[in-house]
């Protein structure tokens, strides 16, 4: 394993609601950043990033977004990433409340 | 406004008396912003659309297409210079404005008769006048949301979308219909959006203020702030953008109640705040008199503060203060700089840009981050 | 206010039936995003963080109650029951879905409004004084420039790939509205 290499998880866009998910080891696309798939390995991480960005009829902009290991799961390191695990701050709108009913 | 335009048409009169545009062209904020240079100081109103045609046939072929960062109509001005673009700009003109050939004029005549002015009423106003001096909180509201109307028996309302804590320019759908609805009954029929993103109702008879001032205030759409403290503008950042490098909404919703639970927005008087998400500047806070552009800084919101901007004829860019704030200091860091303009201003008449004018920005500096860190930042 | 012409009319509406057309070839993998994405900008459709996100340009800052009781129903069917009004005098809706974006352009055009050239390298909304044919120190309404302005830009062949986007303010007063 390249111990330089930042942790990622795959991300992206749902193409129908444009909602954030996270794709999941067993190859789901999740709401949940707990949920997703923690890639320690560059080439893998490259393997995912393809294998999501072939699913061009489920997701839209997949990209690699850091992230680390924490007590549920993977956890974002940036607040960008952790902005999009919620929804905005004005409103409990998007997968906050999605994700409460 | 016409300053920070890619083209700004600012209407004047010839010496003659006739009217014509000032056109002012390659202004703009967001990464380089420049305020715009004036390629003619007199064009004719029948010469309005051959003239834009030329500036953007110019720009067509000019502009800079291999770098998006350089690519506007700001930066080829810059670039080829005021006398040289303006060269092109009249020569293209001299070919575009045969071809126009008063077909323009015509479809302009036929336009014109659709913005014909309503059917004004004429009615005492005396109830008004003496419920303004009655209610002090109609009076509150009067005194900052309503503007002059050219025909005296009228005025211009400014609902106001700002109320404390709520997402600047936001309407729930319910707030739409009841503005719609008002709009029929007291405004003749006609509503305008502001680019500081408030509801204007241009035609209000006086005597029907006091209750479209109620029915307002029922719908939560009489906040009593237009153009102080908590009408601010914000763009949606990133609670919302994709290219947003740091969040705006919360910051102006704290900013707007820490400063009404302080009850100092009266007293500080006419201010703008205009607050960015990233340096695209969507929130136009180069122009703001106090403008706040977030950003990503290793890793963290970060608030850099400009003073100074004015976004009217007389524009200027704000100046950077120094360092910025985390998000957490951003408001603190706000509040330092008006505690410190209402401790130095000569009087309560002299605003925050007079007075900012007046001292530089020496005090403020000092204000934000102490004599030590006005030295490290000289 | 200024009526939308047959010319004008049958524009936004063949843009309207385009779009259905262009979104349903993107929903059964006809069109890439990437053929896709620069056909959901012309007509207003980012994707931001959250979701979609539409952008209906209200052209010079001015709506009538009908425009605006539609941008309601708009909010209440296809959103969250509210719009953002911004800096630029026009109205954004945060959570449109893909599968939505044609029925909505279509209730826009119901009420003459549209969101073509709120995006990409073209001549933007223009905007105009707020005050606009109110305003005491006026010397004219620039809404009719405005509006012509509007006329000329809107689908101008000549401009609809220019360098950058482009964005035009005209103001009627000399003195800027407070």
């Amino acid at each position: 394993m390249n111990r330089s290499f930042a942790p990622k998880v795959v991300t992206a866009n749902r193409l129908q609601e444009g909602d954030v998910v996270y794709l999941t080891a067993d190859d789901r696309w999740s709401l949940v950043h707990h949920e997703a798939e923690l890639i320690e390995d560059e080439a893998h991480a490259q393997m995912r990033l393809l294998h999501a960005a072939a699913q061009k009829l489920v997701v839209v902009g997949a990209y690699l977004a850091d992230a680390k290991p924490g007590p549920n799961g993977p956890e974002p390191t940036h607040f960008r990433e952790e902005f999009r695990t919620r929804g905005p701050s004005n409103y409990h709108h998007g997968k906050q409340a999605d994700l409460t009913t | 406004m016409t300053k920070a335009h890619d083209i700004g048409l600012r209407m004047v009169r010839n010496a003659g008396g006739e009217p014509g545009f000032e056109v002012i062209v390659g202004g703009g904020l967001g990464r380089t912003p420049m305020i715009g240079t004036t390629v003619r100081d007199f064009l004719p109103v029948a010469d309005l659309l051959p003239y834009v045609e030329a500036v953007l046939s110019v720009y067509n072929t000019l502009g800079r297409r291999d770098n998006k960062y350089k690519a506007r109509i700001k930066i080829t001005v810059h670039e080829t210079g005021k006398a040289e673009i303006s060269r092109m700009i009249e020569d293209r003109f001299a070919e575009l404005r045969p071809l126009f050939g008063g077909g323009d004029q015509a479809v302009l005549a036929d336009i014109r008769t659709a913005f014909a002015p309503p059917a004004f009423r004429d009615a005492p106003v005396a109830a008004h006048d003496a419920f303004y001096r009655a209610d002090p909180v109609f009076r509150s509201w009067a005194d900052t949301n309503l503007a002059a109307h050219r025909n005296a028996q009228y005025a211009i309302v400014t609902i106001s979308l700002k109320a404390h804590g709520q997402t600047p320019g936001d309407a729930t759908s319910d707030q739409m219909r009841i503005i719609a609805d008002l709009a029929e009954r007291y405004g003749h029929s006609d509503l305008r959006i502001s680019h500081e993103q408030n509801v204007i109702l241009p035609h209000v008879h006086k005597s029907d203020l006091p209750v479209l001032h109620a029915a307002l205030v029922k719908a939560g759409l009489g906040t009593a702030n237009v153009g102080l403290l908590s009408d601010i503008i914000a763009c949606p950042g990133m609670d919302y953008c994709a290219l947003a490098t740091a969040r705006s909404i919360p910051v102006a919703q704290e900013l707007a109640t820490h400063f009404e639970a302080l009850k100092l927005e009266h007293d500080i008087g006419p201010l703008k705040i205009k607050i960015s998400g990233c340096i695209n500047a969507c929130g136009h806070h180069h122009v703001g008199h106090i403008g706040i552009l977030g950003l990503d800084r290793a890793g963290v919101e970060n608030y850099q503060i400009t003073l100074g901007g004015d976004g009217t004829e007389t524009a200027v860019i704000g100046e950077k203060t120094g360092p910025g704030f985390a998000y957490d200091e951003i408001v603190p860091a706000i509040e330092r700089i008006l505690r410190a303009y209402l401790a130095l201003r000569t009087d309560p008449g002299e605003t925050f840009l007079q007075a900012y004018r007046r001292v530089g920005l020496g005090p403020f500096k000092t204000a934000l981050y102490g004599e030590i860190g006005q030295k490290d930042a000289a | 206010m200024y009526s939308y012409s047959d010319f004008d009319e049958a524009f936004v509406r063949s843009r309207v039936a385009q779009f259905t057309d262009q979104v349903a070839r993107r929903l059964d993998g006809s069109l890439s995003e990437d053929e896709f994405r620069p056909l959901r900008l012309m007509n207003g459709l980012y994707l931001q963080l959250h979701a979609y996100m539409l952008r209906v340009a209200i052209p010079y800052g001015t709506l009538s109650p009908r425009q605006m009781r539609q941008l309601a129903f708009i909010a209440d069917t296809w959103d969250k029951g509210y719009g953002h009004f911004t800096t630029r005098q026009n109205i954004q809706f945060n959570w449109p879905k893909l599968p939505d974006a044609p029925a909505i352009l279509g209730a826009l055009a119901d009420v003459e409004m549209h969101a073509i050239q709120t995006s990409g390298n073209t001549v933007r909304n223009v905007t105009a004084d707020h005050f606009a044919g109110a305003t005491a120190d006026e010397i004219d309404d620039p809404r009719p420039y405005a509006e012509l302005l509007r006329q000329w830009s809107t689908d101008h062949p000549e401009f609809q790939f220019l360098p950058r986007k482009f964005k035009i303010a005209i103001t009627g007063s000399p003195v800027t509205a407070p």
